[in-house]
């Protein structure tokens, strides 16, 4: 099963530790825009469009790397392992 | 390529890729070919991971090599799709597929160079039967006007490899 981290928990993490991040809500999915990069197609997980939905861990991995989050920002809020 | 999930969590293969997309846009018909694109395509502990490298915005999971790879391909077409849709034209088409793929996930790209080179010195065996590729292969990504329509157009999808 894939793990799963909470979109809300995503947000705080990128509120502190990506500043001016845009969120761009698509259909299922949303976009991340920063500084003119987009990481694209975060899905929402298994239980879809509810509230407080969830995705996979490793789409989260793929952002803060792809944005060169520093692990020790993102684990403050996150558990990507 | 053949499935395979005895690999150990925290095994990561360089992957290359070639596509080739037919699609839609606003007032215009392309055709889409991807070069040599980049992907690290990682063991985890719940299931295997594609991670861009380039294009290094997305991911895709799967329970194993090939289904994390069919997801993969799956994505790019749907980006493009999402580009097209976002595009006004096709100039502007053209630059968001060009700055979509030339976007290096700086994260990844050192884990994948290294990947590399472990394949080179057969320090990882991948136990697998991917063809290999050159990890050196030019990348690029092209837009043509699609003028021709032919029924080969419909096996799009291209074998990826591993880089070596």
């Amino acid at each position: 099963m894939p793990r799963i981290v909470r979109l809300s928990d995503v947000w705080r993490m990128l509120d502190h530790c990506l500043p001016g991040y845009e969120a761009v809500e698509k259909p299922h999915r949303w976009n991340v825009r920063f500084n003119g990069r987009v990481y694209h197609r975060i899905p929402l997980g298994p239980h879809g469009a509810r509230h407080n939905p969830e995705t996979e861990t490793g789409h989260i991995r793929g952002l803060v790397n792809f944005f060169g989050i520093p692990k020790s920002c993102y684990e403050q809020f996150l558990d990507l392992r | 390529m053949t499935a395979e999930t005895d690999l150990a969590i925290g095994t990561k293969l360089p992957i290359i890729f070639s596509y080739r997309d037919a699609l839609f846009g606003n007032n215009f018909v392309v055709e889409v070919h991807a070069r040599n694109g980049r992907a690290l395509c990682a063991r985890e502990e719940d299931g295997f991971w594609m991670y861009g490298v380039n294009p290094g915005g997305m991911s895709a999971r799967g329970d194993d090599i090939e289904s994390a790879h069919a997801a993969f391909r799956q994505m790019f077409s749907d980006i493009l799709k999402d580009l097209a849709t976002d595009a006004s034209g096709l100039d502007e088409f053209r630059t968001l597929v060009r700055t979509f793929f030339d976007d290096t996930n700086v994260g990844f790209e050192p884990e994948w160079l290294e990947a590399v080179r472990a394949i080179r010195n057969h320090e990882i065996n991948p136990g697998t039967d991917i063809p290999r590729g050159s990890a050196d292969a030019p990348r690029d990504i092209t837009v043509e006007i699609k003028r021709i329509f032919k029924a080969e157009d419909n096996e799009a999808d291209l074998q990826p490899a591993l880089a070596a």
